[in-house]
Parts: C-alpha cells; structure tokens; sequence
C-alpha cells in the first residue's frame, strides 16, 4: 500500500532530479561556451557561414510566417475592434503584440525547428561518428571550431530576422485593416505611430538575443551529447527541439515578467 | 616511452581494461594484438586522453597525463597522430580540407604551403587523385588512407594506428606496412604504436607485441618472444585456431 502511493512520487522526484541535473550541466555547458566566444581564434570564416546558415537561409520562411501571422491576428482584432467602431486600432494593436510577444516568440520557434534540429542532428551525427573524438585528438576544442560560430551567429540573427518577422507582420495587418475593415491608410499609420515606441521594438530585440543564445546552446548541447548510432541521432535532435521549445517558453514568461515588472 | 600502470576502465558493468601495465618503446614500432571488443581502440584512446581511466597512471615522456586537465591535455595531444579505426573523416570537408585542417589550426603556413604538404601527404598514402572528393564518395580503404594523411601530415612525434590495414586490399595493405616502417626509419624519433589483426604482417614489422587479452597485457616481447611462447592463448591467437583455451562466444 505504501509502495503504491509512494511510486508516483518517487517517479516525480526522479523526473525533476533529471531536469534540474540536466539545467546544471546546461549551465556549465554555456558558461564554457562563452568563455570559449571571448577566446581566441575569432573564426570569422566560420561564423560568416553560420550567419547564413540561421540567418540568410531562414529569411524566406520568417518572411512568409510574418506576413500571415500579423494579417491573421488584424482580422482576429479587427473583428473584435469593430464591435464597439475601434477598427483604426487594428495596426497599432498587432503591432503591440507583434513587437513585444508575437514576433520573438515565433521568430524563436520556427529557427529552433528549422536550424536549430539541422544543428543537433549534425553535431550528434559527428558525435557517433566520432569526428568529435577526431577533433579533440588533433587538440583542436570542438566548444571553440562548432559551437563558438553557432552561439554568435543565432545571437546577432535572431533579433534580425525579429525585426523581419515585425516589418512583415505589419504589412500583414496593414492588408487586413485596409481591406477587410476600410482603415484608412493614413490613419492606420498615425494610430501605429502613436502606440508603439521605441521601448516595445527594443523588449521584443531582447527577448530575440537571449532565445539566439539558448537555441543555439541546447541544440549543441543535446548534439554533442548523443549517444548510439542512427537512432541515437534521432533521439538527440528530437530532445534537442523539445528541450528548445520548453526552455524559450520558460525564458519567455522569466523575461516578460523582468520587463513587464520594471 | 609511454607506461601504463594498473589502468583500469568500465563501461557501465562491462569491465574492458582490468589494472592493465603495458610499456610502449620510444622510437619503436609497437603491435597491439587482440580479438576484437578486447580493448584494443580504448587502450590506445587512453593515451591521447580521449578517454580517461578510472584508476591507475598513465606515464608519457616522464609525465603523468592523468593528471592533467583539459586544456594541458589538449596540448599534450599535438605531438600526436592518430588515425581512427573507422578513420573519422569530417564529411562536411572535401579530402584535402580533411588533411589541411591540423595545419590550420596549428600552424601559420600560408595556404600554398598547407595545399603543397596535405598534398604530399596524400601522395604518400597513394591519394594523389581524389583531393576534391568528399569522404562519403570514397571507398573504405580510400578512406583509411585520407585518415592515415591526416595524421601524418602535422609530423607528430607519436602515431596511433587503429586497424590501419583492415579492409583494404592486399596490395594496399602490403604499401601501408612498408609505410609505417619508412616513416619509422626516416624519422627516428617517431614512436610508432599499431594495432593490428594481420599476424602475418605483425610479427614481420613490429619491434615490440602486446598481447591484450581479459583487459590484461598477457604477453609483451619482440616478434621471437611471441613466435616462441608456450602460453597458450598466444599461441592459440597466433595460429588462428578456434579450439583452444580462448573461447568465442
Ligand atoms: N564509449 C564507449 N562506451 C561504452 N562501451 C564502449 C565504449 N568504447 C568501447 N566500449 C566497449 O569496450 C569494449 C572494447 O572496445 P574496443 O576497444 O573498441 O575493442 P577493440 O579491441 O576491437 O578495438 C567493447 O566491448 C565496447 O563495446
Ligand atoms: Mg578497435
């Protein structure tokens, strides 16, 4: 009898041991990393390739989301708005959400799917491979070669692509204004104006910088540490995009709630 | 000379190293022999430090190595070569990246000179032809020998040659012997340290066998020792015989 009450806190126990292990080696991992970034060599070559693998090649799907998600969410508002005549609200209501949730939030997202499993998947395959081992017996630091380019590149990226994430999304919502609910155009824009200033832009951007570092760190992370052949890889890239998904979510709610009480 | 002493590795349960001491010569050529799982890669993995043991001391030049920690390992590890025995070739860079990457990072050669010595290096594995190849369009032997340029090319004081000859044809393999012995008289101060399954090729190259068996070095000595012993796991590995106090299970 005892046994059986005791199990699912024993299984509870056992599960948030696991995770909280699992942030402490995280945090190692980074704190190593970045002492690695202030190291040299710069690596400028790698990092340029980096810079277009997370950035350049994400542009178009950034591009694409952007739009839809800020068209969607003017009609969304709109409709909402028109019931008590605010539609020139639209814009400038979209634009709060897009700037300071909305855009880093999703921006996150798709580059943890996108690069981020790409980044996990080939450090885990080099991992069973062992082109890591490889590396590090030619005393070259794998931290230093790999995962240095990756941690600048999705750091300088991700507020980039955030703010082609907010550009799109208001044209978006701009398109839904104008059509759908007869929003002037010069309405639309001094309402948007009025609204959203600098400061909002800026606590999106901060938010975009600190998901690029930890997408970036739990994909190499979660890479360097796979296990086993082929499915070993899968395994890894799979935790890799959960572990992404999870962490932007809680670093989200920890920022908004610094930024939203300050 | 590199010492082991009393070193012993677990995986998990499996107990793979048990106390191991084994002595390699300086500026010798060392054979590892062994079945294969006996732990043959982790014992030579020991010595560059990719793996570290669970007790006992590990002596290269006068230096205890388990003592160090990353960074000083990772210095100690420049004076080695090691070709791998799946030869770990970095499958995003063609052939000649390959071989041109420990000269990037460790050298300022300018890019003529780092093209002009992984080439030589190449040529010495007989690879002259395949510098814009990427690893996945090579065959194995091909591959070993891309690895085998790899580690020759930053001119290590130390080579670790896993299974350097497996898979390749005759011929090739016949070359790859003659070149670990030309490296080793051209340069006397390289150290040389082999593992290998080619008895044949073992007992007429090496200045020094060790035998590992049950995580333990049974046998240690000079061709003639190994040609001469009565212990009979040696002499049942040695004949290539499937009776015999060994069992394979
Ligand atoms: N990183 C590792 N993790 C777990 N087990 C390992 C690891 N490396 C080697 N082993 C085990 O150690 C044993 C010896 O392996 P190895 O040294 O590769 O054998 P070999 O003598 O054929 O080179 C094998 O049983 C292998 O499964
Ligand atoms: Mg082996």
């Amino acid at each position: 009898m005892v046994r059986v009450l005791a199990q699912p806190v024993t299984l509870l126990g056992a599960f948030f041991l696991r995770r909280i292990i699992g942030l402490g080696a995280f945090l190692i991992f980074l704190r190593q990393a970045l002492a690695e970034v202030c190291r040299r060599p710069l690596r400028l070559d790698r990092i340029f390739i980096q810079l277009e693998f997370i950035g350049i090649k994400s542009l178009l799907i950034i591009v694409i989301t952007g739009f839809f998600v800020g068209a969607v969410f003017g009609l969304q508002v709109g409709s909402i708005f028109s019931i008590f005549s605010a539609e020139s609200l639209t814009g400038s209501a979209t634009g709060l959400a897009l700037t300071r949730e909305l855009a880093p939030l999703i921006t996150a997202f798709l580059i943890a799917g996108r690069a981020g499993s790409a980044i996990t998947a080939e450090l885990a395959a080099m991992k069973v491979n062992e082109q890591i081992d490889a590396m590090e017996a030619m005393g070259v630091n794998p931290l230093s070669y790999l995962v240095k380019p990756l941690l600048i590149a999705s750091t300088v990226m991700m507020p980039l692509l955030c703010i082609f994430f907010i550009l799109l999304g208001m044209i978006g919502s701009y398109v839904s204004a104008l059509f759908i609910f007869d929003v002037s155009e010069g309405i639309f824009r001094e309402k948007v104006l009025e609204f959203i200033v600098m400061q909002d832009v800026i606590a999106g951007l901060v938010k975009a910088v600190f998901f690029g570092l930890v997408i970036a760190t739990v994909a190499c992370n979660c890479g360097l540490h796979a296990r086993g052949g082929a499915r070993g890889i899968g395994e890894a890239t799979t935790t890799g995009v959960v572990t992404n998904l999870l962490s932007v979510l809680c670093l989200d709610v920890l920022i908004t709630w610094i930024q939203v009480s300050t | 000379m590199i010492a082991f002493e009393n070193i012993s590795k677990k995986f998990g349960n499996t107990t793979v190293l048990d106390e191991i001491c084994l002595q390699i010569p300086k500026n010798k050529i060392t054979f590892i022999i062994g079945r294969s799982g006996e732990g043959k890669s982790v014992t030579i993995k020991h010595i560059i430090g990719l793996l570290r043991p669970d007790s006992g001391r590990i002596i290269v030049d006068d230096e205890e190595i388990t003592t160090f920690n990353t960074a000083r390992m990772r210095q100690h590890r420049k004076k080695f070569g090691m070709l791998f025995q799946h030869s770990a070739l970095f499958d995003s860079m063609s052939v000649l990246d390959n071989v041109i990457f420990p000269l990037r990072e460790h050298t300022s050669l300018s890019r003529q000179a780092m093209r002009a010595k992984a080439e030589e290096s190449l040529a010495r594995v007989g690879l002259g032809d395949v510098l814009q190849r990427y690893p996945s369009e090579l065959s194995t032997g091909e591959q070993k020998r891309t690895g085998l340029a790899r580690a020759l090319v930053n001119d290590p004081h130390v080579l670790l040659y896993d299974e350097p000859t497996t898979g390749m044809d005759p011929l090739i393999a016949e070359m790859i012997d003659n070149l670990i012995v030309k490296i080793n008289t051209e340069l006397p101060e390289v150290t040389s340290v082999v593992i290998s399954h080619d008895i044949k090729a073992t007992l007429a190259t090496a200045d020094q066998i060790i035998m590992i068996y049950k995580g333990k070095a049974v046998l240690e000595g000079d061709p003639a020792t190994f040609r001469n012993t009565r212990d009979p796991v040696v002499g049942q590995f040695m004949a290539g015989r499937v009776e015999g106090p060994m069992q394979f299970i």
